[in-house]
């Protein structure tokens, strides 16, 4: 029985090795797109195994090894709140055999932390693969119903309403910081370690206010247990058609979306580029997209210039919200 | 009976031959990753969540839930025979069971944890199935408040936990908590204490600390010994727990699994410190503590089975709230939501199939592992007889794999190599580092839950002695500290150890 678990674990260790062995790099001096790729692609996940970001890309890493015509795997490089793994494939060989699977992070974390990156200098952007619009859930004995009647109640309350995230310098954070500065309410912030906690507390009803996904969620919505207030999107989320956004609850421009991208990093021969993102938006099928949908996530495949659009405004975005935290 | 029509249900669809051949997969995948220094369960589990898209929700859940249960009970293995704790839960086992193995008790340690770990495994299991929703709202009940207090209950523990003289057992907590200081801080954002090193921005990792304080500093303490002393330490008697030994760990055990079960509930470190609460419980109850630190057999069966109870129980907050109570239960999470299955309240009535079938499997698992590792207690015990210089190379080296595997950088080994060393001035300095460890583990939670509560009460420090279950949470602290330093009791347990000591 010793034997046989040993033998188990010897033959995983050698698989393990022998995919070590295959993400290595090879020195490809010839770096153009004709015989791109000829070797294992590895997308960089700076998230640990098993959240969001990460089974996303695992599941793109999928399709992709399918079209693109070389296997494609997911490299985990967690810490440092994901600069370990950003900064690593910032400064990769740009040849399209080291890619990032990016989230707003890449552009908080580089307005809030000392990064030897720029997020929009460092990477030549591949395409957008994902949209989430988040939602503004309150407590249900909060007794407020839309975000007209919410600004009003927390206008005559000022700093008495608390409003929870996954962290500090979240996606979940900025929302709400964003939610103060343009209806110009004062509330609390409150992080905790994770949007699981951050929940626990919303149930509880020892905090007021959430800006999260709707992932997971919906049934303390639809059983009354939480109360989803509006979307944060452009437009109102396929997911809730009845919920008004919050534009249209009477904030003009406010927007806070969490994105998923992949990115190369900055130099990558721009034929590599549009070879990998043919290759997005061949993948880019219903059924894909429905897959994503289960996770509450939108497939939404762009084109390089437009995921460059996105970080440059993304990048204004939460600087003025940074201002406004530090100003206070 | 609902319950009884439900388990049944139950049953039905977990002894189905397919479900039956994923779970004993699970638990055999996950005794050996146990077993295996450094590759725990979240690194196994999140390489093989792929591989369970092509599987139905049931069978996968029933994998993953049994690697996650079998490595809790393949980590007390390596704690037991080299003092090598693979993960939080196991650091207790290590002080007692370990100390068990120098005195040729490996085999009755390692049947013990078994039994223990199997009965735990048992009454949770009927937990998880007749309370899961009522358990669930008491979960929710518990705030920033109720934590700190919980948290403050477990950091005094960890100074009763240690058998030396107290000031060192102190010292030790407060190194603890200072290395839980490093990295970004939950409520600033802030990094503290990292020199601009990126690797600490998430702090230093458990596992590191704890295999460089435990297995690398023992192997060269042993190294060091031998040079005087080339004997065999572990002279190996009867391979079976003797009748006193058995009569020492049931009444543990029962406790233990009490203990676990409900602190399992918690989201949010409950799981992490009922193998400590256990050990100190027992500590404290003890008539003769003195014999904790030197191989206690209720030292090894307490915690045994409370983190067992726990890991089972921990799969309430997920299953009936949504909420993972730690990164294995996010993963869990991970694997329904492929499966187009939301994790929350509803899924005990959408599902009924799904959470009873995994509620059945559990139980199933458990009398599994039992059938598998008990035959094993004799092969584990040859294990040790393995001459040193074969032994020690191959522990290093399994170490160092599963180190470099946690983030799949080098960093953890140098974390580990430092704390080895470290770990060996301690040793020769008779400090402990089982209160360093759960200084470091509850330091941050501590911190995290203190600043929350005040945040949200707006500074009034009055909220932990208003709320109920603080309150009384801190009353069993203040209990705790009144029995350690009353003058009479502590003037005795000086004596106790000057006894042991000469």
């Amino acid at each position: 029985m010793f034997e046989l678990q040993k033998a188990v674990c010897l033959g995983r260790r050698a698989l393990a090795v022998g995919f070590a062995a295959m993400a290595l790099p090879v020195l490809a001096f010839d770096a153009s797109a004709q015989d791109y790729p000829n070797d294992t692609i590895e997308i960089t996940v700076a998230y640990a195994p098993g959240g969001s970001t990460d089974l996303v890309a695992r599941a793109l890493a999928d399709e992709l090894g399918k079209v693109i015509g070389a296997p494609v795997i997911v490299e985990n490089k967690p810490g440092g709140g994901t600069l370990v793994g950003t900064q690593y494939v910032a400064n990769a060989k740009a040849d399209g055999y080291r890619l990032l699977f990016g989230t707003n992070a890449l552009v908080i974390n580089s307005l809030l932390q000392k990064v030897s990156y720029d997020p929009v200098d460092s990477f030549a952007d591949v395409g957008i693969v994902t949209t989430q619009s988040l939602g503004v859930i309150a407590r249900p004995d909060l007794p407020v119903n839309s975000v007209k009647e919410l600004i009003e109640y927390a206008k005559a309350r000022p700093g008495e309403l608390n409003f929870a995230s996954s962290g500090n310098g979240s996606n979940q954070h900025m929302a709400g910081e964003q939610f103060k500065l343009m209806a110009g309410v004062d509330m609390l912030h409150v992080p905790y370690g994770g949007a699981g906690p951050a929940l626990t507390d919303l149930l509880g009803g020892r905090v007021d206010l959430m800006f999260t996904s709707l992932y997971g969620i919906t049934d303390y919505i639809s059983s009354g247990k939480l109360k989803l207030i509006a979307t944060t999107g452009e437009t109102r989320s396929p997911a809730t058609p009845d919920t008004s956004t919050v534009i249209e609850g009477g904030l003009p421009g406010f927007t806070a979306v969490s994105w998923q991208a992949l990115f190369a990093p900055a130099d990558t021969p721009e034929s590599v580029i549009a070879k990998l993102n043919k290759a997005l938006v061949d993948i880019s099928t219903p059924e894909l997209a429905e897959k994503f949908a289960a996770q509450g996530l939108e497939l939404k495949i762009s084109a390089p210039a437009e995921a460059n659009t996105l970080l440059v405004n993304e990048r204004d975005r939460y600087n003025d919200i940074i201002k406004s935290i530090g100003s206070k | 009976m609902d319950l009884f029509a439900n388990l049944l249900l139950g049953f039905g669809e977990a002894i189905s031959p397919m479900n039956l051949l994923y779970c004993f997969l699970g638990v055999l995948l996950g005794t050996a990753i146990g077993v295996l220094p450094g590759l725990g369960p979240l690194a196994t589990i999140s390489m093989l969540l792929p591989l369970t898209y092509a599987l139905g929700p049931l069978p996968a859940l029933i994998m993953l839930a049994g690697i996650y249960y079998g490595a809790q009970y393949g980590g007390s293995t390596t704690a037991i025979l080299v003092n090598l704790p693979g993960e939080s839960s196991s650091v207790v086992t290590a002080i007692d069971g370990y100390q068990m193995a120098r005195k040729g008790r490996a085999g009755a340690a390692l049947a013990i944890a078994a039994l223990a770990s199997v009965f735990a495994g048992t009454v949770s299991t009927a937990v998880v199935a007749a309370f899961s929703p009522a358990l669930s709202e008491v979960a929710l009940t518990f705030g920033s408040v109720e934590y700190f207090s919980l948290m403050v209950l477990g950091l005094i523990a960890a100074v009763i936990l240690a058998s030396g003289t107290l000031s060192k057992a102190i010292g030790m907590v407060l190194v603890g908590l200072m290395l839980g200081c490093i990295g970004i801080d939950v409520s600033s954002g802030i990094s503290r204490y990292t020199f601009d090193v990126l690797e600490l921005g998430s702090g230093l990792e458990f596992v590191a600390i704890a295999m460089g304080l435990f297995a690398f500093a023992d192997i060269v303490r042993n190294v060091g010994d031998k040079a005087d002393a080339p004997t065999r330490l572990h002279a190996i008697t009867s391979l079976w727990p003797n009748r006193q030994e058995m009569r020492d760990a049931a009444p543990a055990a029962v406790r233990g699994t009490l203990l676990g079960s409900l602190l399992g509930i918690l989201p949010g470190g409950g799981a992490a410190i009922s193998s400590f609460s256990a050990y100190t419980l027992e500590k404290r109850i003890s008539k003769r503590p003195e014999t904790f630190g030197h191989g206690a057999v209720a030292g090894v069966a307490g915690p045994e089975a409370a983190n067992n109870a726990a890991a089972q129980t921990s799969f309430i907050p997920m299953l009936t709230l949504g909420i993972p109570s730690n990164g294995v239960m996010a993963l869990m999470m991970g694997a329904m939501m492929i499966h187009n299955i939301a994790p929350g309240p509803q899924v005990i009535n959408s599902n009924p199939t799904l959470f009873w079938g995994l509620v059945t499997s559990m139980w199933i698992g458990n009398v599994m592992l039992i059938l598998l590792n008990l035959p094993l207690v004799g092969i584990w015990v040859k294990l040790i007889s393995v001459p040193y210089r074969f032994l020690y190379p191959a522990i290093l080296m399994f170490c160092i794999i599963g180190l470099y595997s946690i983030q799949n950088q080098i960093f953890e080994i140098i974390v580990a190599a430092v704390f080895g060393a470290v770990g060996y001035f301690l040793i020769r300095m008779r400090c402990e580092p089982a209160p360093l460890l759960l200084g470091f583990i509850l330091g941050p939670m501590l911190e995290e839950h203190l600043r929350r509560a005040l945040l949200l009460s707006r500074g009034d420090a009055t909220v932990f002695i208003t709320h109920p279950i603080s309150a009384v949470l801190l009353g069993i602290s203040v209990l705790l500290l009144l029995t350690v330093l009353l003058p009479g009791i502590r003037r005795k347990r000086e004596q106790v150890f000057a006894e042991e000591d000469t």
